[in-house]
């Protein structure tokens, strides 16, 4: 520990912490504060389930027309989906450089961004398991990283919950959701995972991480997957939710 | 200051570097040094716990230690005696153990040894110590040449390590000096033995650059040297006038294994590594597929620099690799500023001498440069954004980038390419944006590619090294082009220490223009920057106008050169008039581009009126092209007899140079004050003349001003003195004859001139023997003051035609 602590400070003195957005050298990890000001809180009465801002004085408690019709056509398997920030500006950019551009320096401040979130909703449970949403093989063996796990890694790590990586499987290789209209979507990822080992999930909860939420589509389905396999509970975290829908 | 505390590491390799150079004028002695850091690092410590915390405290700290660090690397305690007490110019038999990569110089191989023995006479081997720079010739002819560790006997002239010692020349003393190596040892074919192979890491990895560069020899590729040079940074290998082109385009640092190189091994090991990698869809999820490549990727660099002998440059590129692959794989942004403050601590723990050495500056002021212009131009004039873009629109934006990356490394490394090379090359800005890519995209892999597959198939390999070769001849092509092109390069004058600091005030200005808040201030800043430079510019030419007449007899080593500098009259300007250029028979070293040119530059000249060969020999006329071709004189006089060399006569037929024929019998000329007479030859149509004694036609001629005078005898021997003995009468200085040879300056002759002054032109432990000793004698004996080039260096007379005064111009010799 003390030798990784040292190694860290001279990591520090090589490397200075720096904004991967606007490239100002600092001392904070993460993103600078003139970067982070910009970034939006999700609008708030909203859906107390799926995080949907209501238009009206709807009270936070309430749940939004699409989670009340959850038994009907589309599921919202997870109790609970919440996001750190609404997805414009520069937390667009900042999760387009990440998954398209390759700059995994984003991972950390990404992570960071959403930590408190994963913190609170865990509620210092010890049978949460975090969990990225899965890529299929092919995929991850052409973009070489799974940015969903990368952000799991990391909140793994700084919040000391399990890791689980293996259990959820895409069994499906999907076209990407971007390319879809919110209906597409749904039949898109339909039966597109599978849990492989169902002991291990066995009455745990579980914290599914990805890095946008548009429609609920992709979360929706993993965590049903999830659920049937005996799951007691399933919680979605984005970094960052669409304003769209 | 803020951003230099948020990047510790560039204030630490700062403050280290500020210590080696203090070290190098202080020489404090390992002890006292470790003493001054002992004090700093309590005084920091106490600083500390009373809680004072600031990273400026630690400045003094790490200055200290740069001091110790130099100085524990360079104390050296002599063993036995020091082999400079045997650098007497003779022959000597030395063994030693191989210290540094043989790197190919033109015909020769030049190392350092590390020297055990030596054999001063016949009483066999005696031990030494101390370092020695061996020029070993006859590359071709070795069949296993010397590698890092061998153990070597060789045998040839040891000499002293001497800079010439004229103004404005390379340092060649102080920067062996620096090294620990005070003399020099030249082995000719057959001289060399290898008493005991080495081992070890080194030795292999010399072994494998040997091969490699054995098997491009062997593939008889039209551009094979220039192939070795891009691929193991064997430089010397590029022959002498390629590399002048690749110098005059802008592209000599191609020639240096940089960035690009260990860019694109770093680059293509990763995809290897990343490709295989990836196969694992278990290994992928589990780790970090690129970061693991990353790292992995890092071995191949760290071996091919090695192969390439870890110039500064290499070490350069590869530490600011490690920094950026450090950064990505604790998952940071890539601090360019942090990594080049990485990179220059690490040279200067390799070795603290790496700051003074052009590589190193050129290197570290082009990446500096270039991270300091070129992201504000972008912002300016190119819109980066990180949607997607079209294929062209990325390319366009990737010449523009081209550009400004050329543009900022051209500006930043000037001061160092005008004091280096007395050369600024504006056509770099264009040419380096398409010859970078071709040697880059092309030259190189294709190469890299030939030596990955040398080990299994030779006929691929070689197919490869011949595709290359194509893309080497375009880059050769390209090169040409842009060398030949009008104002590719601009010869320049060196720049002063407080010209260089205003130079690069202007330049780091230059971001500040580009921002609208600043700019008021910044741009008043900039311009006063450029009047200021063209002003010191004007000066210098105007302070190299001279009231009296100056006579210099350049140090040209083996070989005759002497400039004089004729002041203005009324009516007329400054004259300057050019006898001899000096020559070695080299093809490798132009004495007019390295000696002539550089001191007539540090003088403010940049023309020349009169060019005058004495004879056709090399060891005068060898650097008179240069001048001819670069001086723009007007008029070249010679006494045609003999056969000029072909440069001479391409310099003469291209620069429109009038070439007049000068001897017995011609008028008297008058340049302003000073009359030029014609003793010697006698002029005779046709080509009858005996010139099998070109010596014996050289052109001798009497300077006068005022009531001084100056005899310019060429390499006249006796028969001539004889002959021209009733028109000579007493001079005040007499340029010896031949260099002082036996053959030369008879009894009757030197009486009869009785100059109060005597040059001899000669090389310093010159394999002739010069001066004679009875030359010596006689002419001392006559109660003249004798003068050697050899010696003094460059000896200028300066005359109003009334007094003479005299001054010998040893600026660098013995400064260290």
């Amino acid at each position: 520990m003390r030798t990784l602590k040292l190694l860290s400070a001279i990591a520090d003195i090589i490397v200075p912490h720096t904004c991967p957005l606007c490239a100002v050298v600092g001392y904070s990890v993460g993103f600078c504060s003139a970067c982070s000001v910009e970034f939006t809180p999700p609008a708030s009465p909203h859906c107390d389930r799926c995080q949907t801002p209501f238009t009206g004085t709807i009270h936070s408690k309430n749940l939004c027309s699409l989670c009340i019709k959850e038994a009907k056509k589309i599921s919202r398997s997870f109790s609970t989906a919440r996001s750190a920030c609404v997805y414009d500006g520069n937390i667009r950019k900042a999760i387009t450089r990440f998954k398209y551009h390759n700059q995994t320096e984003f991972s950390l401040p990404l992570a960071l961004l959403t930590q408190s979130l994963v913190s609170s909703l865990a509620n210092a449970s010890a049978d949460v398991i975090i969990m990225p949403v899965p890529l299929h093989k092919r995929r991850l063996k052409k973009r070489g990283f799974n940015q969903s796990l990368m952000l799991a890694r990391r909140l793994s790590k700084s919040l000391s919950l399990s890791l689980d990586y293996k259990t959820l499987m895409r069994v499906r290789d999907t076209t990407p959701q971007v390319e879809l209209t919110p209906k597409e979507r749904v039949e898109n990822v339909k039966n597109a995972f599978g849990v492989t080992n169902a002991a291990a999930i066995k009455d745990k909860k579980i914290i599914i991480i990805d890095d946008v939420y548009t429609t609920g589509a992709t979360l929706s389905e993993s965590a049903k997957e999830l659920m049937s396999a005996g799951a007691s509970d399933v919680i979605a975290v984005t970094v960052a939710r669409t304003a769209l829908v | 200051m803020d951003q230099l505390r948020k990047r510790p590491i560039v204030l630490v390799a700062a403050a280290v570097l500020l210590g080696v150079v203090l070290e190098s004028y202080l020489k404090l002695s390992p002890t006292t040094s470790a003493a001054v850091v002992l004090f700093f690092a309590c005084l920091s410590v106490y600083v500390y716990l009373k809680k004072y915390h600031h990273v400026f405290i630690s400045i003094p700290l790490f200055i200290a230690f740069g001091v110790l660090y130099s100085s524990v690397i360079f104390s050296f305690t002599p063993k036995s005696e020091h082999v400079l007490s045997y650098a007497d110019g003779e022959y000597k038999a030395i063994e030693g153990v191989v210290k540094t990569l043989p790197a190919v110089k033109g015909e020769a191989f030049r190392f350092i040894i590390d020297v055990s023995a030596i054999e001063d006479d016949s009483s066999g081997f005696k031990g030494s110590s101390g370092f020695v720079l061996v020029n070993l010739r006859g590359v071709r002819e070795l069949k296993e040449p010397p590698r890092i560790k061998d153990v070597i006997r060789v045998y040839g002239r040891l000499k002293e390590v001497k800079n010439f010692g004229n103004p404005g020349e390379y340092d060649y003393q102080s920067s062996l000096g620096r090294l620990g190596v005070f003399a020099s040892i030249s082995v000719s074919e057959g001289r060399y033995y290898s008493l005991r192979k080495g081992s070890g890491l080194l030795n292999t990895l010399n072994k494998a650059r040997h091969s490699i560069s054995a098997r491009i020899d062997d593939a008889q590729l039209k551009n094979g040297g220039l192939i070795k040079a891009l691929l193991l940074g064997e430089k010397g290998a590029v022959p002498f006038e390629m590399r002048e082109g690749f110098i005059r385009a802008g592209g000599a640092h191609l020639l240096a294994i940089s960035g690009l190189h260990v860019g694109f091994i770093a680059w293509l090991s990763y995809l290897c590594f990343s490709w295989c990698l990836r196969r694992s869809t278990t290994f992928s999820l589990a780790y970090d597929v690129r970061i693991t490549a990353l790292i992995l990727s890092l071995i191949p660099i760290l071996f091919y620099g090695a192969i390439a002998g870890y110039p500064v440059s290499t070490q350069r590129a590869v530490a600011m690799v490690m920094a950026f692959v450090l950064s990505i794989g604790i998952g940071r942004v890539r601090d360019i500023y942090s990594a080049i403050g990485f990179a220059a601590l690490v040279v200067m723990i390799v070795s603290p001498v790496s700051p003074w050495e052009v590589s190193f500056l050129l290197s570290f002021s082009a990446v500096f440069s270039i991270a300091w212009l070129v992201v504000p131009l972008k912002g300016m004039f190119a819109s980066i954004d990180v949607e997607e873009r079209s294929v062209l629109s990325k390319i366009s934006g990737g010449v523009k980038v081209g550009f400004f990356v050329s543009l900022a490394a051209t500006l930043g490394t000037a001061p160092i390419t005008i004091n280096t090379f007395n050369m600024f090359t504006p056509s770099s800005v264009i040419s380096n944006i398409i010859t970078v890519p071709v040697a880059g995209l092309l030259v190189l892999p294709s190469a890299f590619i030939a030596v990955i597959l040398m080990p299994v198939s030779t006929v691929v390999s070689n197919a490869l090294l011949n595709v290359s070769d194509v893309f080497a001849s375009v880059l050769v092509g390209l090169m040409e082009f842009f060398s030949s092109a009008e104002y590719s390069s601009i010869w320049m004058l060196k720049l002063s220490g407080y010209e260089v600091v205003i130079y690069y005030v202007g330049f780091l200005s230059i971001p500040f223009v580009l921002k609208k808040k600043s700019r008021p201030i910044a741009l008043t800043l900039f311009i006063s920057c450029v009047v200021l430079l063209i002003a010191a510019d004007i000066y210098k030419t105007q302070r190299s106008i001279p009231d009296k007449l100056r006579v210099t007899f350049i140090s040209v080593g083996q070989g005759d050169a002497a400039l004089i500098e004729v002041p203005p009259t009324r009516d007329e300007p400054v004259k300057r008039l050019l006898i001899d250029g000096g020559g070695f028979f080299s093809t490798d070293f132009d004495i007019g581009r390295s000696v002539v040119a550089p001191l007539l530059w540090k003088k403010g000249i940049r023309n020349l009126d009169y060019v005058i060969l004495s004879h056709p020999q090399i060891d005068h006329m060898g650097g008179l092209a240069f001048m001819i071709d670069n001086f723009d004189p007007d008029e070249f006089w010679w006494s045609g007899i003999g056969e000029l060399s072909n440069e001479m006569k391409e310099a003469i037929n291209t620069s429109g140079v009038r070439s007049i024929k000068k001897g017995l019998g011609s008028e008297v000329t008058s340049v302003n004050e000073l009359q030029v007479e014609y003793l010697w030859p006698e002029l005779r149509e046709g080509s009858d003349y005996d010139t099998k004694e070109v010596n014996d036609s050289s052109l001798v001629m009497r300077l006068s001003y005022g009531e001084k005078s100056f005899l310019f005898t060429g390499d006249i021997g006796r028969k001539v003195e004889a002959m021209i003995m009733d028109s000579v009468n007493a001079v005040d200085v007499l340029k010896v004859a031949h260099h002082g040879s036996a053959t030369s300056s008879s009894e009757e002759f030197i009486r009869k001139v009785k100059p109060d002054y005597a040059v001899f032109s000669i090389g310093y432990a010159n394999r002739f023997n010069h001066p004679n000793e009875r030359v010596v004698i006689t002419i001392r004996s006559g109660g003249a003051k004798l003068l050697y080039t050899s010696i003094d260096g460059a000896i200028t007379f300066e005359t109003d035609g009334i007094e003479i005064r005299q001054s010998t111009d040893l600026t660098n010799v013995g400064v260290f």
